[in-house]
């Protein structure tokens, strides 16, 4: 019974990272842009795709296809920053909002043309065996997608508390007028912000892509996550992305088990409809803060 | 004087208009519209994909051997996105504006039973060509009076595989479904069956449509010490269960039901080691031809299918929009007119040999396929048994 349960959570714990790290790009974005990107799940499913082609197709070294893959949606990011939004910032927000839109569908209609809609799996190098850990069966390629996962939560806290450009996104969140008043270079730190989004998602789907499978469509479900995982975080909050991601991961893992499994994606917005009746501002119901 | 004049005009005009109808003009060598609705995009994109293959590779060999009285046929294809809302809309799009005939769709049962009463309400017959819910052909449900369906019904899966399970030795049970009309349809059907076998079902579990993680269902069937899983799914997330069993350590007899998932598929899309052992409900072996209602066709499609560089694993889903064109060609030969009325009747009497087996529909517009059950042996497809259609129709007959 305990060792079910504690396999639960373990599951739950180790899906959440990924939430997590989808949530973290959305929430930066918005927090600091005031862009709600639609698009977030494609950056997910080109991240995952990119690595099947660079890994699977081309034979480059899996980690190095990672990375890769990861700078390469980062890249991607940067590109429709500059390319798409800019033009549309100071439009009301709907307009960039309509934007992200149209582009998550072209992105991945593009995809279906591309890869083909039929599902990949990538070999990634890990052994398909268990790791038995008493009653609690984990394989290599969960265990190595949660402890990235956890790397790269580290780093980006570390990038946005410790570096220069990272005072400066929060400079920016903070306010905007402000910033560009003492002389940071918004325009910079808005394509950064959506660069580093773009590539946590990106991310996100390298790993779970690697667990999991790669589609076209594989993007639409991570997309509805990570807005649950922002919700659920308070818009804009770092920390409370984190917790939103892997409170997520395992409400779901043990709404299946214990509840229905039926319900599982709807476990999610239950808990979103709690937290704003209890909670509107959040998990950790702070405010306008970058942390 | 001028006045006959007028009335020989009057009457000229009136034969030119009468006669019309006859005569070879120009707007019946117009071609022949079909109504095609798959999901092609979404979370089974794939499948969808496949089945407009197959119908494409029937259409080019239609329309090769001359049309269908002189007329070529053409496809209109509409994507659901795997949405039974979208699949409506999909249906009105063709009814209304393409003024289609005739519709072939559209993959998932939910979406099949989406689009029947407006199909129903206009008169416009539907070949169901995959979804497999009870429900599709049951008289009860609305529209189901246009729909000829040449895909077996769950329950025809149980009964043409009742034969072979007591040797599979199944007693405890997991039933992993998806979350949908097909699923929870064949939930019931397979559960008649298991039970009248001895076997208990003791624990049922439905997923989402898009889901990829199932480790919460099967951690708790391995909790609960099963001996054999049932699924019934599309083939990629039925890999994906496969896989996770083999990863928390859950070992026990599997049945893949649907007839999506195959030996091939689950080996590309699994890897070998994780589906060794795994069995499957089938109706279609591209291996033997003679197995097929027509070898001839199996041969002709299978290489087309190849040359035309299609993946290998859609080969047995393409099938279904294959044999669905050729039903749609063959009724549109003897129907009068093509009216969705007298179409719709022409379907109904249709006699055919296909790939699925032999195809003809009983009073509900139901056909009776091959139900072929395949299995992975060393990595390997292998047949383990095989109920053919012409048996399960003379079985319905002696009824």
């Amino acid at each position: 019974m305990l060792a079910e349960l504690v396999q639960h959570v373990v599951n739950g714990l180790i899906i959440g990272g990924g939430y997590a790290l989808m949530g973290i790009g959305l929430t930066l974005i918005f927090g600091i842009m005031r862009v709600v990107n639609f698009a977030h799940g494609e950056f997910y499913m080109l991240g995952a795709f990119l690595l099947f082609s660079l890994f699977g197709t081309l034979g480059i070294n899996f980690f190095v296809a990672s990375f890769v893959a990861i700078a390469a949606v980062g890249v991607a990011g940067a590109v429709v920053e500059r390319v798409i939004l800019r033009p549309l910032r100071g439009q009301a927000m709907e307009i960039p909002m309509l934007a992200t839109v149209a582009l998550s569908v072209i992105l991945q209609n593009a995809a279906i043309l591309a890869w083909d809609p039929s599902p990949k799996t990538i070999r990634h190098p890990f052994s398909p065996i268990p790791i038995v850990l008493g009653p609690i069966h984990v394989v290599a390629i969960r265990i190595f997608a949660g402890v990235a996962a956890v790397a790269l939560i580290i780093g980006s806290h570390l990038f946005i508390q410790r570096t220069r450009l990272g005072k400066a996104m929060r400079a920016t969140f903070q306010d905007g007028e402000m910033a560009r008043l003492v002389g940071v270079d918004v325009d910079r730190v808005y394509m950064a912000t959506f660069s580093f989004g773009a590539a946590l998602a990106g991310a996100s789907g390298v790993l779970l892509g690697s667990v999991f499978w790669v589609y076209p469509a594989m993007g639409d479900q991570a997309a509805m996550k990570s807005f649950a995982v922002v919700i659920m975080g308070g818009l804009g909050d770092f920390l409370g992305a984190i917790a939103g991601g892997l409170l997520l991961g395992v409400a779901e893992s043990l709404g299946a088990a214990y509840i229905s499994s039926g319900y599982k994606d709807a476990i999610g917005f239950i808990v979103i409809i709690l937290l704003l009746l209890f909670r509107p501002a959040g998990l950790f119901g702070r405010r306008d803060r970058l942390r | 004087m001028k006045t006959r004049t007028w009335l020989v005009l009057a009457l000229a005009l009136v034969i030119a208009c009468v006669a019309g109808g006859t005569w070879p003009t120009e707007a019946q060598q117009e071609p022949l519209k079909v109504g095609l609705i798959q999901p092609l995009s979404g979370p089974i994109a794939a499948a969808g994909s496949y089945i407009t293959n197959g119908a494409k590779i029937a259409l080019d060999r239609v329309n090769a051997k001359g049309g269908v009285k002189g007329r070529k046929l053409e496809l209109i294809i509409e994507d659901n996105k795997s949405d039974p809302a979208e699949t409506r809309n999909a249906a009105e799009k063709l009814i209304v504006r393409d003024k289609v005939p005739v519709l072939i769709g559209a993959w998932g049962s939910s979406m099949t039973l989406a689009m029947m009463p407006l199909a129903a309400q206009h008169g416009v017959g539907i070949v169901v060509e995959t979804s497999s819910s009870v429900k599709i052909t049951d008289p009860k449900t609305p529209g189901s009076k246009v729909v000829s369906r040449i895909s077996p019904t769950s329950e025809l899966e149980a009964v043409g595989v009742e034969s072979l399970l007591p040797q599979l030795g199944m007693k405890k049970v997991g039933y992993i479904a998806v979350n949908t009309d097909w699923g929870r349809g064949a939930v019931v059907a397979f559960g008649d069956v298991l039970k009248k076998q001895g076997a208990t079902v003791d624990l049922v579990e439905y997923v989402g449509q898009a889901d990829t993680d199932f480790y919460s269902q099967l951690t708790k069937f391995k909790a609960a010490g099963v001996d054999s899983v049932i699924i019934t799914d599309d083939a990629p997330k039925a890999a994906k269960m496969l896989q996770q069993m083999k990863e928390l350590g859950l070992n026990a007899k599997v049945l893949i039901t649907g007839g999506s998932a195959w030996p091939d598929s689950m080996v590309q899309l699994g890897g070998a080691p994780a589906v060794e052992g795994a069995m499957f409900i089938n109706f279609y072996n591209p291996y033997d031809h003679a197995m097929a209602g027509d070898a001839e066709a199996s041969r002709a499609y299978v290489e087309e299918w190849k040359k035309r560089g299609f993946p290998w694993i859609g080969v047995v889903e393409g099938m279904r929009g294959f044999d669905a064109v050729n039903v749609v060609a063959r009724a549109l030969e003897t129907a009068g007119d093509p009216t969705p009325a007298k179409v719709l009747d022409a379907v109904r009497h249709v006699e055919m040999k296909g790939l699925y087996g032999l195809i003809k529909f009983d009073k509900n517009g139901q056909s009776y396929s091959n139900i072929i059950l395949t299995q992975v042996k060393n990595g390997k497809y292998a047949v383990v048994g095989i109920t053919p259609s012409v048996k399960l129709w003379n079985a319905a007959a002696a009824k």
